[in-house]
């Protein structure tokens, strides 16, 4: 079932159709190189790594994951890294769907109910029973950027568009490894929140 | 003459909205698919963070509306 109570298109026969992290990296267009570069220089906080672990290890816990997204978008090339690490760290099977080709699916996991934001991070149990979802970025990435954005409009109020997009690309890439640790903490407590829905998180 | 730049990917409602519209009036641009090319990609992630991605001959970027589509 969906969260919205419909029959979900995601089957075990469709889960199994998503590509492994490997093969989806094998057939992108663009940024495998920065894919591979958020991978590598992610090292998850221990406490949050092993919370994941602790998640993932109950029963009824977190044993697969949705993953949807498309190699051009940034929030895809920083979250989809992030999320596969994780995965690869405590034996957690990704499959990754390409939004367009998969609007079905997409459909299933809208932001604000009518946004395909991604990435999107669907976490089921090994008998696909949906446990909950994340989707496109952590809070404080949302915050950080309008921040960024302000500052560099007091900075220089006259700035034009172009420099004033170069310099917030700049000091917005800075922030992706903080993004990359902050949806580690993010997926910990909905999980957490998920699995305890009377305790709440933490 | 120098013509405005349209950064696009192929599955994005505001940028077919443009096309269409640009197309009709007969307004000439250089379209360049984010998704496609690594080299338009890394031009558009200076430039702004949502297609369609505009600039004008004159400096002036638009960064696209989204109706119901984020990237």
């Amino acid at each position: 079932m969906t969260i919205t109570g419909r029959a979900s298109v995601v089957t075990p026969q469709r889960f199994a159709e998503g590509f492994s992290y490997q093969e989806y990296l094998s057939q992108i267009k663009v940024n495998k190189l920065r894919f591979q570069q958020y991978y590598d220089d992610f090292e998850p906080e221990e406490g949050e790594l092993e919370r994941f672990r602790s998640l993932v290890g109950r029963e009824g816990g977190p044993a697969k994951v949705l993953a949807i997204g498309e190699d051009w978008c940034p929030d895809v090339y920083r979250g989809l890294p992030t999320m596969a690490k994780l995965a690869d760290s405590v034996g957690v099977e990704v499959r990754v769907f390409p939004r367009d080709s998969n609007l079905d699916v997409m459909n299933e996991f809208l932001k604000e109910g009518k946004y395909q934001s991604i990435p999107v991070f669907v976490f089921y149990t090994e008998g696909l029973e949906y446990i909950c979802h994340w989707i496109e970025r952590p809070e404080v990435a949302d915050r950080e950027s309008g921040e960024i954005e302000a500052a560099i409009r007091s900075e220089e109020p006259g700035i034009d568009d172009r420099r004033f997009g170069i310099e917030r690309r700049k000091r917005v890439s800075v922030r992706f490894p903080a993004w990359q640790a902050a949806t580690l903490r993010e997926i910990n407590d909905m999980l957490k929140e998920s699995l305890d829905p009377s305790t709440g998180s933490g | 003459m120098t013509l405005p730049v349209v950064y696009t990917i192929g599955f994005c409602p505001a940028c077919d909205k443009l096309r269409e519209t640009w197309d009709s009036q007969g307004i000439e641009y250089v379209e360049k698919r984010v998704d496609e090319s690594q080299e338009a990609l890394d031009e558009a992630l200076e430039l702004g963070s949502a297609v369609p991605i505009i600039v004008y001959p004159d400096g002036r970027i638009e960064e696209g509306e989204f109706e119901g589509v984020h990237g």
